[in-house]
């Protein structure tokens, strides 16, 4: 939930859509939705507050025209919690469930506190359903198997994968990502060998064969 | 409120003219000063973050708290690459066939920088630029997000101030427009790479036209290249 809401969601590495096996779904989705509840939205500067408002209002009035097109082309929206202030650029806590390619939202990028949420019938499928995105910069597993989690981690086609944390930004990991998600790498030994000259240079004897 | 005067094309052109001179001593640097600055730099985010985080809140909204660790994870940047670069950079011999080759690649700096940045982590997505281009020898200009006009590293300090003088960080109230490459905006028809798409051009085109100049990038939320020449 964390990873969905930080920066009231409007984070490039947010966990935007969740994909969970049909085994544990419903208990998921049961768990996921009461933590979404508890966001209290308000004043940005208040201790209390856990749901920040929206960068602008154009902002909040593009995402909430994002979802209204989400729920016409099939999907199924589940608001979370208490109504947002109708003042101040909120956005509700929203999940939005049964979500079909054809949905434009399947491809599509929630910036704010919208969570996409895919049932699958096993890991091969939330795989698949995984890369059939044009993004790829982060991407997170959580399984109790590390071992294993790493095996799925390599099959993921994004420029991270944090196995049981949404995303870690620390200065010695690097950041970058694939396909729509940029070019290059921040961060770590990684970022400051972007703009540099890797510079030969060479010292012969003067009588050396050519 | 606040307004904040956009740049005109000859303010550009002369700090990026600034940036430009500046370079040519602020490369020849030593790590040790370069950390010096950029120690300083990280300290002082500290000592007033929560001046820096407030900011951050009253411009796009994020949580006080939230705000307060991204001061703190810049700090972290910043001394990350103060205290790495020297190292990362150091000359790597190279192994040669030929013992005629004593060979080995250095790290030089290319030259002055520029941050395209987005809205939604100020600090964070600047420390990413500046800690490692700054510690690197490269000089740096930003250009924000319109919405988050006041952010700019401490530039009260006597380090950061005296970064600012000789030019080696520049904040630019640029338009749109003026972002764009000044080799673009002076109507040359391409440039290295594109840096909306990503796209390396630089290795001519197809029918035999000379290459054009070659310009590296990184792309995201935000964009990073090496500014045109002037």
């Amino acid at each position: 939930m964390h990873g969905r809401v930080f920066n009231g969601g409007q984070c490039c590495v947010a966990s935007k859509r969740i994909v969970v096996v049909d085994e544990i779904a419903d208990e998921f989705l049961a768990k996921f939705q009461a933590a979404m509840s508890e966001l209290k939205a308000g004043d940005p500067f208040d201790a209390s507050t856990t749901l920040a408002p929206m960068c602008s209002q154009k902002a909040a009035d593009d995402l909430n025209a994002q979802i209204n097109a989400a729920v016409e082309a099939g999907a199924k929206a589940i608001p979370c919690g208490e109504s947002v202030p109708s003042k101040g650029a909120f956005i509700q806590p929203t999940i939005l469930t049964d979500l079909t390619p054809d949905n434009p939202a399947y491809y599509q990028e929630f910036f704010g506190p919208v969570a996409l949420f895919f049932r699958v019938t096993d890991e091969d499928e939330a795989v698949r359903l995984a890369n059939d995105s044009r993004f790829g910069l982060g991407g997170s597993v959580f399984t109790s198997d590390v071992e294993h989690g790493i095996e799925v981690a390599n099959r993921i086609e994004t420029g991270m994968v944090n196995i049981n944390h949404p995303a870690r930004l620390k200065a010695d990991l690097p950041f970058g990502g694939v396909k729509i998600s940029g070019y290059g790498h921040e961060l770590a030994h990684l970022g400051i060998e972007e703009f540099i000259n890797k510079k030969l240079i060479n010292v012969v004897p003067i009588d050396a064969p050519a | 409120m606040a307004t904040f005067d956009d740049l005109t094309d000859k303010q550009a052109m002369e700090l990026l003219g600034q940036a430009q001179k500046t370079f040519e001593s602020w490369s020849q640097t030593s790590f040790a000063e370069r950390t010096a600055v950029i120690k300083r730099s990280a300290a002082i985010l500290r000592e007033r973050s929560d001046e820096f985080a407030r900011l951050l809140t009253l411009e796009m909204g994020k949580l006080y708290t939230e705000a307060l660790g991204e001061v703190e994870l810049s700090a972290q940047i910043l001394d990350y690459y103060a205290e790495k670069s020297e190292g990362f950079l150091a000359p790597e011999p190279l192994e040669t066939a030929s013992a005629d080759d004593t060979a080995m690649l250095v790290s030089a700096p290319l030259g002055v920088i520029l941050g395209v940045q987005p809205w939604n982590f100020p600090y964070y997505q600047l420390a990413r630029v500046a800690g490692p281009n700054l510690m690197a020898g490269n000089v740096v200009m930003v250009k924000h997000a319109s919405n988050v006009p006041q952010r700019r590293p401490p530039s009260r300090s006597c380090s950061w101030r005296r970064v600012h003088r000789r030019g080696a960080y520049t904040n630019l109230y640029a338009t749109k427009d003026q972002d764009q490459p000044a080799d673009r905006r002076r109507s040359r028809p391409r440039r290295g790479v594109d840096r909306q798409r990503g796209r390396r051009r630089g290795r001519g085109r197809p029918g035999g036209q000379e290459p054009q100049e070659i310009h590296h990038g990184t792309g995201r939320l935000g964009r990073i290249h090496r500014a045109g020449r002037l």
